[in-house]
């Protein structure tokens, strides 16, 4: 596959062009990392407004009905539910692992078993959360499938 | 070929389950009471039970392995015992409750190993399928590529 770069100060908006014969597989799973890119989620602190590349989003939250963003240090209120997000989330790497949670796989450092047919996810910044048996085979299959 | 002949038994386990079942339910229901039906629906009556009683303990958030591990063991004992009894299978008599608590612990306790052991080798599975997402969908580090 070749690859260009062509840098220039005068460009406002980054553009990705992608030549091929065939958009297969590979390439489609490529063009979906670029869209979540270029996807930001709006978190709240207070009352100021942040744009948050999804990338830099550990998880997604809910607690009594409050949806919360959480970066590896910093946590930002968001006023959409997971419900809303979870289709635009499920294809940029992210999963859900419980009722109330979505995880950023690429934040997932390893699982551990855990009583009562859990898995406990360990996060590569420390922090650790409950994957609910419901939603272990429906991960399971997202990794498998992604990794094909 | 292992998985294939895995799920071919248990087909045929559940399938000779449901024909020994509905003998038994014909049985009783054309009031031949000298087979052994009772005791063969008593027991799928049993082992239904311990599935239900499994699902709703998992849905109890426990803070501890220690509540979840004493919960299952009281509540199933209470089911298993009731069940004994009205198999006749427990003589009334101190010596053999007690004969059976410790059969009863010791099978629990067996059963629990073999299930701590199945989880422990589907974190160790889940992790390697991480592993495979993780070649697949994260970028090298361009300062270990310099010619990227």
């Amino acid at each position: 596959m070749k690859l260009t770069i062509q840098e220039d100060g005068s460009v406002r908006e980054t553009e990705i062009t992608i030549r091929c014969a065939c958009l297969d597989q590979r390439l489609q799973k490529l063009v979906g990392q670029i869209r979540q890119y270029g996807f930001c989620l709006t978190g709240y602190q207070e009352s100021r407004q942040f744009q948050l590349p999804l990338e830099t989003i550990c998880y997604l939250e809910s607690i009594d009905g409050k949806t919360f963003l959480y970066q590896e240090k910093e946590v930002y209120a968001c006023h959409e539910t997971l419900a809303a997000l979870e289709p635009q989330l499920i294809r940029s790497g992210f999963a859900r692992i419980s009722k109330s949670c979505i995880l950023n796989i690429a934040f997932l450092d390893y699982v551990e078993p855990l009583f009562n047919h859990r898995l406990k996810a360990m996060l590569k910044n420390g922090e650790s959360l409950i994957i609910n048996r419901n939603y272990i085979e429906p991960l399971r299959r997202q990794l498998k499938g992604d990794s094909v | 070929m292992k998985k294939e002949i895995l799920s071919r038994l248990s087909a045929a386990c559940v399938l000779f389950t449901l024909v020994l079942l509905c003998s038994c339910l014909w049985n009783i229901l054309s009031g031949n009471y000298g087979s052994s039906s009772w005791p063969v629906v008593l027991i799928f009556v049993l082992l239904v039970g311990i599935e239900a009683v499994d699902y709703l303990i998992s849905l109890i958030p426990f803070r501890t392995c220690r509540q979840y591990r004493f919960c299952s063991v009281a509540v199933n004992y209470v089911l298993v015992f009731l069940a004994w009894l009205c198999l006749g299978w427990v003589p009334q008599n101190v010596w053999s409750i007690l004969a059976f608590s410790l059969g009863y612990l010791i099978f629990y306790r067996l059963i629990q190993l073999y299930f701590d052991a199945k989880r422990q080798a589907e974190a160790a599975d889940f992790n390697r399928q991480l592993e495979l997402w993780r070649k697949q969908h994260q970028a090298p580090d361009p300062q270990d590529h310099p010619d990227l």
